[in-house]
């Protein structure tokens, strides 16, 4: 079915792009060609070309373990409400990043569910382990006990015991990279980025010193992220395929 | 007639000179108009000086008590409240009645009971009232190892004196008499975000992280938070967590008082009327015991505490 839906779709292309060849017909042709149903997956991996969406991917890597080269944090396992929050805020200018509010503008409500819904489904893989264990421990303190005489409280008290966090304001923290918390909360500090809910992370980042930033961070990135939540989209049923007839089974 | 040059260097010195008296001058006055500091609160010894002894072992199982009385205490415990949801930080942190002010200020007379308490008789009453639960019977482990957990906190800490941070921030009555629509615009704008609209609070994979603040997982309504008075000062210096003191007292009054007029579990010491138990326990402006809010007359409903 599907191969009959492509050459159809192929078909009527052609005719499109023969009328409108004067103009744009190859790019024309392109789009209907490969205007296929927008998942949460496809847009990921391939972008929306009809839109200028570029792939998450590229950016995120193939299984959205994120990447230090383009300072694109983990997406992978992460809570859904905190993701279409995030795309939200990115297209509104809220949270600010060139690279992503151009990718936000281009997404629509159903564009925005489905993404987010795809990474919050997809395996999160953590750091696990921590690089410098001092500093860990120090991030660890603070993580729990806060100091309150400086008016930080602990990170728990927000962002839960294990650091998964809570519905849409408060996200996981644990597994994330340590590269990407500690950026954020220097921005936070830097009155740079300003989506946080009542300023809260602006308030309790500006009290922390940059050490103590960094600590935090290489904590966090050696708990264990969330187990990932069962897909919601729609199972495709499996493609039955004669068996192969001299397989040899397998033991047990 | 022409300004020489002697006389520009003389309006110079003297322009320089009085920018500089004014400065100081100012300096000065600044120095003295200044706020006393507020006196710096006790500090107590750090949790990394728990002794490795059973007394220390006693003080650890207080504080895993005092972190997680559900599952530490549970059988006194009959909401989704814990110890440190209002004694912040454990019990360290002043004007959020720490522990440490505590315990040094029993034995007490304390006119809710009308004789003199103990501290463990205190502890009961967290029990009975801000944990809708069931008094821990004197010598019980677990207000044992309450006690401890109190006394290791106060380590150092003068008995028989008023220490500053001890018990909740007291304020002034506020200019407007505290108002449950003001109220609620403070709540939703400030309150809503971690304790919910409807004050149920949040919880996350089975542990409550944000505590609800009124319906039936809340405190009751003889506990100490469900006096606007207490409920205003606490705000003041704690809420929103990590924003302490950013709320003008009007606000913090308000709030309170949006906040302690809702529906919540019944008074322990119902007498069977809410009127008469208004008259015998509730009979202050800081408690909406009996009095109607949005249409509701608050304090009904049999006690549900665990018995």
């Amino acid at each position: 079915m599907g191969r009959q839906g492509t050459s159809r779709a192929a078909g009527s292309a052609a005719v499109v792009a023969a009328a409108a060849m004067a103009f744009s017909g190859a790019s024309a042709a392109w789009s209907l060609a490969a205007a296929p149903e927008r998942t949460g997956s496809s847009i990921a991996h391939f972008g929306m070309i009809q839109h200028g969406t570029r792939a998450c991917a590229s950016c995120h890597g193939a299984n959205g373990e994120g990447d230090l080269a383009q300072n694109a944090p983990r997406l992978a396992g992460e809570d859904e409400a905190y993701l279409e929050r995030q795309l939200r805020a990115f297209r509104d200018g809220r949270r600010y990043s060139l690279v992503m509010g151009s990718v936000a503008r281009t997404l629509d409500d159903e564009d925005r569910a489905a993404v987010a819904r795809y990474y919050a489904s997809l395996p999160a893989i953590g750091e696990a382990r921590a690089r410098t264990p001092g500093l860990a421990a120090l991030g660890g303190a603070i993580a729990h006990q806060g100091d309150w005489a400086r008016k930080v409280p602990p990170c728990a008290s927000c962002h839960g015991a294990d650091g998964l966090g809570v519905g849409a304001s408060f996200p996981p923290l644990a597994g994330q990279r340590a590269d990407y918390l500690e950026r954020q909360l220097i921005r936070f500090r830097w009155n740079d980025r300003r989506d946080d809910p009542l300023g809260l992370m602006r308030g309790v980042a500006a009290r922390l010193s940059a050490p103590e930033i960094r600590a935090v961070a290489a904590y966090y990135a050696t708990l264990p992220p969330r187990a990932p939540s069962p897909p919601t989209f729609k199972a495709t049923p499996p493609t039955i395929r004669p068996a192969p007839a001299a397989r040899p089974r397998g033991a047990g | 007639m022409s300004i020489g040059r002697t006389q520009w260097i003389t309006i110079a010195t003297v322009a320089l000179a009085s920018g500089v008296l004014t400065l100081a001058a100012g300096y000065v006055v600044g120095r003295f108009n200044a706020r006393p500091a507020a006196p710096k609160p006790f500090a107590p010894p750090a949790m990394s000086a728990i002794p490795n002894s059973p007394f220390g072992r006693e003080v650890a199982m207080g504080r895993a008590i005092f972190d997680d009385p559900g599952a530490n205490a549970h059988a006194f415990v009959g909401n989704d409240l814990k110890c440190s949801n209002c004694h912040l930080g454990e019990g360290r942190v002043a004007y959020s009645a720490p522990m440490w002010g505590a315990y040094v200020s029993y034995p007490q007379y304390r006119a809710k009971n009308g004789h003199v308490n103990t501290f463990a008789e205190r502890l009961q009453g967290c029990f009975k009232y801000s944990m809708n639960g069931k008094a821990p019977p004197l010598g019980d482990p677990v207000l044992v190892a309450l006690e401890s957990y109190a006394y290791f906190l106060a380590n150092g800490a003068p008995v028989g004196t008023k220490l500053p941070g001890q018990g909740f921030l007291k304020l002034s009555r506020p200019p407007l008499p505290p108002d449950y629509v003001r109220g609620q615009d403070v709540y939703t704008a400030n309150c809503a975000l971690c304790h919910g609209f409807d004050g149920k609070g949040q919880a996350a994979r089975g542990a409550v992280l944000f505590p609800p603040v009124w319906g039936p997982r809340s405190y009751n309504w003889g506990a100490g938070m469900a006096d606007i008075n207490n409920a205003a000062g606490f705000i003041k210096a704690n809420m929103p967590l990590g924003k302490g003191g950013t709320l003008t007292d009007q606000q913090a009054w308000d709030v309170a008082a949006f906040i302690d007029s809702q529906p919540r579990p019944q008074d322990p010491r119902f007498t069977g009327d809410v009127g008469e138990t208004r008259r015998k326990f509730h009979d202050t402006a800081n408690s909406m015991y009996g009095r109607s809010a949005n249409g509701t007359l608050l304090g009904q409903g049999q006690p549900t505490n665990v018995k």
